[in-house]
Order: structure tokens, then sequence, then C-alpha cells
């Protein structure tokens, strides 16, 4: 610092004065000298000393202040200096402390969200994200929530340091809009849910404008600060599955939590909650500031994952009706395929029919001729006996194949099936005897009677008794079982052996015309019955056990239940 | 003694038929299509025609209209290798008095001949 200015002037000014004095003081000590009396000349002299003296004093001093100001100006200027670089040292520092942490951050942000971006699995990468938050940015507890919007809920999906019941109970409706978590998602803003007293809450906002403008991406700014306080009292406590229930029980450890919403273009998918339960550290602007950082990155990586999911599951939803529709086809190709079957062997069977059936007449008339005229104990009868069978066998199977090719019109009245039943057993009696078979029948009394063609039922009943005793000849228990019963909509024949049972594989075969394990069998007899049953609106069943036996279930509908179908049919 | 036609296409059937009939004391003639048959018809009386309704030479049905038409009172047994003749019946009822499905039976054809004409 420089001497002022006014000084120099006044410096020249005082040693003019000083010499002109002097100069006067010797002009006028010799003027006394002559004309004055030597006391005044004395008094005089001395007084214009002690004022010399006196200045001399004063410029000496005003020497000495001068330096001493100089002096003290350099050491102002010096602290000054000194002042200036400790400032600017620790402006460096903190400056580098931020540079670190930033650095720190960034790494720890890169490493999750290559972490978060490697997967597509949503779980996973909430895991990380978990990860993250626990261990690189340091909160006790955090909880992902994610928002339901089809069911207008936002849930607790994971969570680190939290125990698992309240993460499933943690399911907050979007529609309570009070609630500081759904605030969270509504404003897309950071909050800090602040504990007020007693289970009261209070909502603020970070007053960092930069931790603010990072964590609301959104446009909207609804959000007010420091939102009046909100649930206050003990509601909140008691409140199922808000953050009542977080804070619950942590009486005096947890003092604040931030919720951070998982943004991704324009859209919440999420929030974000932490807090510091064990260490009870305040959540500083500083933490949040790297929480938001964070969750933007995160609120990505969800948002990608969600978006691959939907995808995911479109693709998968896709295949799976591709995979129906398929298996539709080739189930009503396999049905198209069977029906032209049975087209084409019924048009056969037309004409197989008319074109069999005049040389089998003719070979059963001469037969019968030949017969006729064969003495009783002649081997020959037994022989022309032979050919009429065959040729009635042959009449059987050209039967059959005509049927199996025809849709049965049952002609309907109503019957009791139990008297059907008694005049088929009444028929079969001597060959049920003969088999040594064992008859056992459980016929309700009290049957009604149904409407159906006794006829065609006949023909089932007898075909389903007949595989019975075929399928015991060789059985050591030989047991026909035959019962009906009747429940409010159906009744029911069931026809059980005790035979060898029929293997799983062969079970759905059994009714598919010309299938059949009988060496003589044409496969066509359980494939009418089924024709006949369907045709009667009623359905055939097997129950079968290998080296148990089988049963055979008609279930035929009660009058009541067909006349209803009927009538339903018609409106149809 | 009873006259009775029967209008056959199968040689051997009709063959044995005719042996059958004959043996059980019918004068049997033999027709092999529809001409033969009317042939016959209005040659001499007959008391009954066993027809088998596929004859080559013209529709069972026709024949048997044209038959019923000139010969009212004439029974008719039809003789058939379709068993949904039965089904068919309606149609045919007014102008027969009975059917019989191949392979017949000689005893059965002799049992309905005799219910008929006997």
């Amino acid at each position: 610092m420089k001497e002022p200015t006014y000084l120099r002037p006044l410096r020249w000014l005082t040693i003019s004065i000083f010499l002109v004095m002097l100069v006067v003081y010797r002009l006028t000590e010799n003027y006394l000298n002559r004309n004055l009396s030597t006391g005044w000349a004395t008094f005089l002299s001395v007084t214009f000393s002690l004022i010399g003296i006196a200045i001399l004093l004063i410029l000496v001093f005003r020497v000495i202040y001068g330096q001493i100001w100089k002096l003290t100006l350099s050491q102002k200027k010096h602290e000054e200096i000194s002042g200036l670089l400790k400032r600017s040292k620790d402006e460096l520092e903190e400056k580098n402390i931020v540079i670190t942490q930033k650095m720190n951050e960034l790494k720890t942000l890169d490493r999750i969200s290559r972490a978060m971006s490697s997967t597509m699995d949503l779980d996973r990468i909430l895991r990380t994200i978990l990860e993250g938050v626990s261990k690189h940015l340091n909160f006790d507890r955090a909880i992902i929530c994610l928002v339901n919007e089809k069911q207008g809920f936002i849930e607790g999906r994971q969570a680190t340091g939290v125990a698992g019941e309240l993460l499933s109970d943690l399911k907050i409706p979007l529609a309570d809009e009070q609630n500081p978590i759904v605030k969270t998602v509504r404003d897309g803003r950071p909050y800090i849910i602040a504990r007020v007293g007693e289970g009261g809450m209070r909502l603020e906002e970070p007053v960092s404008r930069q931790v603010r403008r990072l964590g609301s991406t959104l446009q909207e700014s609804k959000a007010e600060v420091n939102s009046p306080p909100i649930n206050r009292g003990g509601t909140t406590s008691s409140q199922k599955g808000t953050y009542g229930e977080i804070f619950a029980g942590l009486e005096g450890r947890v003092n604040a939590m931030a919720s951070v919403p998982l943004v991704a273009k324009e859209r919440v998918n999420g929030v974000l909650l932490v807090d510091n339960l064990h260490s009870g550290r305040p959540i500083e602007e500083e933490d949040l500031r790297s929480l938001v950082t964070f969750t933007n990155q995160a609120g990505l990586a969800i948002e990608n994952a969600r978006l691959y999911d939907t995808e995911k599951r479109f693709s998968e939803e896709l295949r799976h009706q591709v995979e129906l529709a398929k298996k539709e086809l080739k189930e009503a190709q396999a049905h198209l395929i069977h029906s032209e079957r049975l087209a084409a062997i019924g048009e056969m069977s037309v004409i197989v029919a008319h074109e069999v059936r005049n040389p089998m007449s003719s070979i059963r008339s001469c037969a019968q001729r030949i017969h006729k005229t064969v003495e009783e104990k002649d081997p020959n009868k037994k022989y022309t006996n032979y050919i009429m069978q065959e040729v009635d066998r042959l009449e059987r199977i050209v039967k059959d194949m005509l049927t199996v090719t025809r849709q049965p019109k049952p002609n309907l009245v109503e019957e009791n099936v139990n008297r059907i039943i008694e005049e088929i057993l009444l028929h079969m009696d001597d060959e049920i005897r003969k088999s040594g078979v064992v008859l056992i029948k459980e016929l309700d009394k009290n049957l009604p009677a149904v409407p159906v063609d006794p006829a065609l039922l006949e023909q089932v009943i007898l075909n389903m008794i007949k595989n019975a005793l075929f399928f015991m000849q060789d059985g050591e228990k030989k047991e026909l079982k035959i019962a009906t019963s009747q429940d409010k909509r159906f009744l029911q024949i069931r026809v059980s052996d005790t035979g060898p049972g029929i293997p799983v594989h062969n079970r759905k075969k059994v009714f598919e015309p010309f299938f059949s394990t009988k060496p003589q069998g044409t496969g066509l007899g359980l494939a009418i019955c089924q024709r006949i049953v369907i045709a009667h609106k009623g359905k055939i069943e097997l129950e079968s056990e290998m080296d148990k036996g089988t049963t055979f279930i008609v279930s035929l509908p009660m009058k009541r239940i067909r006349e209803k179908e009927e009538k339903r049919g018609q409106e149809r | 003694m009873k006259k009775i036609l029967i209008a056959e296409d199968e040689e051997v059937l009709r063959e044995v038929f005719k042996d059958e009939l004959t043996e059980e004391g019918y004068d049997v003639l033999e027709a092999r299509d529809a001409k033969g048959t009317l042939d016959h018809l209005s040659k001499q009386k007959v008391d009954l025609l066993i027809l088998d309704i596929k004859l080559p030479d013209m529709s069972g049905l026709k024949l048997l209209e044209r038959i019923s038409k000139d010969y009212p009172t004439l029974p008719i047994i039809i003789c058939t290798a379709y068993d949904t003749f039965k089904t068919d019946y309606e149609i045919w009822a007014g102008h027969i008095a009975d059917y019989i499905v191949k392979p017949v039976d000689l005893e059965v054809l002799k049992e309905k001949i005799g219910r008929i004409i006997g």
C-alpha cells in the first residue's frame, strides 16, 4: 500500500516552514539584539527556539508515524494475502472432495448401470439397485415399490433390510393422494418424509434446487414446498401397508426417510424408499442428490426391463395362442380325417354290402338246402351248420360297418331301463351260466322311465355284456356286475367285469372304429355303442384298473334334462 | 297249384329259391330282369311275386309302381340287399305285402309266403 499523496506536500511544507522560521529567527535575533533590550531579546529568542523545537519534534514524530503506518500497511497486506491463499486452498480442497465424490459416484453409477443393463430380468435389476443403494450410497434400508397401473396400486416389490411381511403388506391404492409415496409418484419428485411427533409425518421437499431439479424430470410442478403435515395423530400406524407401518416400531430411531421416484420417459414406474434405521444418520441433501442421480439411471433400467417383460409376455402369449390354435387345428384335422374316413367307409360299405350280400345269400341258401338233406349223424351236418354260421357272422360285420358309418336315429319311447336289462339277461342266461360267470345285479328299483330307443339301447347293453364275458374267459375271478343308478341329471348303467383291464394307452382308442383286441372282433362294437349313446344325448365312459377289471358307464339324460336341452337347442 | 314268380338277377339265388319252393309244392316261374318279369305277368296269372328291388334294366320303384298299377291284387315280397329297406318301408308300404333282407333264410322266406298265399 502507498503513502497517502496529501502527506507529501505537507512534509515539504513543514521543512520549508522550518527553514523559513530558522532564517526569520536569525534575522529577528540580529534585529532584536540591535534594537531591543536583552531581557526581551532573550525572551523572544527562547520562545522562537521552543516553537522551533516543537515543530522539529512534530516533524520527527511525523516521520516515525509515517514509518509505523507503512509497516502496519504491509502487515495488513500480508495478512490479506495469506487469508486469500488459505481460502483458495480450502476451496481447492473442497472442490477436490466434491470431484472425488463425484468420481466415486460416477464409478458406482457406471458399475451399477452396467450391472443393470446386463440383464433384462426385472427382479435382478431391482436386486442390483438395492445393492447399489445399500452398499454404495450407504443407506440402511431400501424398498422398491412398483406402480401397478392396471390394478391401481403401488406395491412393494423388493427390499433390503426390511422384513418380508412388511414388503408384502405394502400395497397403497394410487387414489390415496395424501400418501407421501403416492405423492412421490404423482409429482415425480423426491420427498423427505420427516417424522413429526407421535406417528405424524411431514413431507419436505429437498432444499437444494439442484436435487429438486434432478429429481423432477416430469414437467409438472404441482408440489408445494413444505407441504402441510399430513396424517397427524395415531391413525398412521394403524393403516395397513402405509408409510406409517414402515415407521412403526422404530420409535426414536428413524426420523426421516427419503421417497424418490423411479422415472423413465416421463413416466413414474415406482418409488425408492430409503432410510437409516440402524445408524440413525440423518438424510443429508448430499445423500439425496446421489440417490436422485442414481434413481434416474435405475428408472431407465426398470423401464427397459418392464418393456422387455411386456414384450416377452406378449410373445409368450402369442406363442401359447399359436400352440393352442395348432392343437385345435390338429384335433379338428384328426376329427375331419376321422369323419372323412367314416364317410368313405360308409360309401364303400353300402356298395360292398350290397355286392357281398347277394353271394352271401346264395351261399347261405345253398348251405341251408344241403343242411336239410344231410342226416343228423353225418359229420357234414356240422359243416353245413358252420357255413351258415359264418355267413351270419359275415352279415353281422357288414351290418356293423353300415351302422357305424350311419348316424343312428333313435326312435324314442319312454321305457324303464331295468326292464331292458332284465330282458337281455333272460336271453343271455344260458351263455352267462355256461361261461362260469357270477352275475351280480344292482338295479335301482326306483328308476324312472327315460326316453330311449329300446332296440338301440339293447344293442349297447348287449355289446357291453358280451365284451365283459369275452375278457373274463381266462380269468380266475369271473364277476359280471350290472348296476343302474340315478342322479338329478342322468340315469347310469354300469357294466363291470373282473377281466384284465384296459391299458391306459388304449382307453381312448376302444371307442374308435376298427380298434379291437379281440381276435375275431371287427372293432366296431363300442364305436357303434358310442354313436348310439351320443344319439341319445348321453355319454359312455370307462373306468379300468389293470388286473382288476373294467367298468363301462352309460349315462342317459333324464326326461326333464333332455327336454330342456332340446328346447335350448331349438332356441338356438 | 299256387304260382310264384321269382324276379332275381342273381342266378344261383334264383335257382335255390326255385328248388326250395318247388319242393314246397309251388309252381315256380323265373325272371332275370324287369322285362322278363313283365312278360311273365302279362302271359299268365301269378299268385305271388318275389321281387329283387334292384334289377338291371329298370329302377325298382318304377317297376313296382307299374306292376301294382297293372296288377293291383298281386301280392309282392321284396327281396333286397339293402338293410336300410326297413326305414324306406313307408315308401313301398302301399305296394307290397312284405320284404326280406339278404342273406335270406329260406325258412323265413317260406314262412312269409305261407302267410300270404298259404
